[in-house]
């Protein structure tokens, strides 16, 4: 008797787990698409241009500028606009973030890039979207041509007045010192004292040569 | 190269020694106890660690290439700080030089396996090693020749480890290409011991592997193992 009424308990049980479960999962289908469909409806959409220079040469650094405006037209301020570029390196092809930028009051991204490759890119500018936003974004071509070494290395022992000018990490010293005249000064002692060293050498081998020196 | 300190977490996750030491390793055959590019640990300032993979720094302005007295260690055009054993005469004056403490001597007869012995020497590999000559980190120069991205760079299961091109400013980490310029300003990098004036070409983005999941109070990682050592015969090693 009471393993009957155990199993009575249980199986009562089961079906009020089984009735609770097709609820919960009744209300996450019906609600699933109200709160996309909220959220959609909550983002304003956006339109956004871009400002690049048709052409442009290596090593150039350009103005990129981008206007983010709502359906009315008047500009989105204070989101981030990025720049990107599609490139491959190693094998690895992607968007490339190149530059980002804050809108201004009046919608408008701008930021400044060198250009460090050649050939015919594409410049996008991005507006990720934000929680009242809609994501918007368009792209522009971008020519850029030039055969010039940016990269240019810069080694070796700085020695001021001999190979390092005012802009290399000689800024502030007296102009004396960068004059070279100290290098010079010590050049001079050195060989001064490399000659007095030289010339009583010279001494010591004329003695030796004196007249009977060394006779019986 | 640009190495993400946010997404080092020493290899904890995989339950293994670094995987860029490792792979750096086993791809140029490096000898025990050399790392060429070593995960140190060093105390975060509020507490907790960070691990910092620190290959040769491959200085624009490299002590290393101004006291060579032979002229052994040179720096390619394409900017690559290599070491020619065949010329190097085994002064290590090199190594007092280096700031970063990147460079090893072979004080022994180094393991060779019989996979190294078959390859021909060149500086842009260092392979098979010569005993009483300076060795490091080269930027794996030949494999960036062929497209591909350094061992280190390859191993990383966080995609750690950018490398790039200077000239271009454009770098890789295997898995998204990134403006140098860009990327680096943008995320506050840094190099190791600026002030010296070494320019080195290393960049580091602060951080103790947060971006994967990594407490800065979960100390320690597995040691380095020398996995070729095995197929080595006769070979020995030695203390640093």
């Amino acid at each position: 008797m009471k393993t009957a009424a155990m199993t009575s308990v249980y199986r009562s049980r089961t079906v009020i787990g089984l009735l609770a479960l097709v609820a919960l999962a009744a209300g996450v289908v019906a609600m699933a698409p109200r709160s996309v469909a909220a959220q959609t409806a909550a983002k304003a959409p956006t339109a956004i241009g871009i400002s690049v220079p048709a052409d442009a040469q290596l090593g150039q650094s350009i103005l990129l500028q981008a206007r983010l405006v709502d359906a009315r037209g008047t500009g989105i301020p204070g989101v981030d606009v990025q720049f990107t570029s599609p490139a491959t390196f190693l094998n690895t092809s992607g968007d490339m973030v190149i530059a980002d930028a804050m809108t201004d009051s009046h919608g408008l991204a701008a930021a400044q890039y060198e250009v460090r490759r050649t050939g015919k890119l594409t410049v996008k500018a991005v507006f990720a979207g934000s929680d009242r936003y809609a994501p918007a974004k368009i792209s522009a071509p971008l020519a850029v041509s030039g055969d010039r070494q940016l990269y240019v290395q810069d080694a070796g022992v700085k020695i001021p007045g001999l190979n390092a000018t005012s802009t290399q990490q000689t800024s502030g010293w007296p102009h004396w010192v960068l004059s070279g005249w100290p290098i010079a000064a010590v050049l001079l002692i050195v060989w001064s004292l490399y000659g007095v060293a030289v010339f009583f050498m010279s001494q010591i081998v004329g003695a030796g040569e004196q007249p009977g020196e060394g006779a019986p | 190269m640009i190495i993400d300190l946010r997404r080092c977490d020493g290899c904890q996750s995989q339950n293994k020694p670094p995987l860029c030491t490792a792979a750096c390793i086993e791809g140029h055959f490096v000898p025990d106890p050399m790392q060429w590019i070593e995960v140190y640990e060093p105390d975060l300032h509020g507490g907790g660690s960070q691990f910092v993979p620190t290959p040769c720094q491959q200085c624009q302005n490299a002590p290393c290439t101004n006291v060579c007295p032979v002229g052994a260690t040179f720096a390619t055009p394409e900017g690559v700080v290599l070491i020619d054993q065949e010329r190097c005469i085994g002064c290590r004056i090199c190594m007092a030089a280096c700031p970063y403490d990147r460079r090893f001597f072979n004080w022994g007869d180094p393991p060779v396996p019989p996979e190294a012995m078959a390859m021909k020497y060149m500086p842009e590999h260092q392979t098979p090693a010569i005993k009483g000559t300076v060795m490091k980190c080269d930027f794996c120069p030949d494999m960036a020749g062929a497209g591909r991205l350094p061992y280190c760079a390859q191993a990383c299961p966080n995609h750690a480890i950018y490398y790039g091109d200077l000239e271009e400013g454009i770098a890789t980490n295997g898995d998204q290409v990134v403006d140098v310029n860009h990327f680096l300003a943008a995320n506050a990098a840094y190099r190791l011991k600026e002030e010296l004036g070494t320019e080195p070409r290393v960049f580091y983005i602060p951080g103790y592997g947060q971006k994967v999941g990594r407490s800065p109070f979960k100390r320690g990682r597995l040691a380095t193992i020398w996995p070729w050592k095995k197929v080595a015969k006769g070979s020995e090693t030695w203390t640093r």
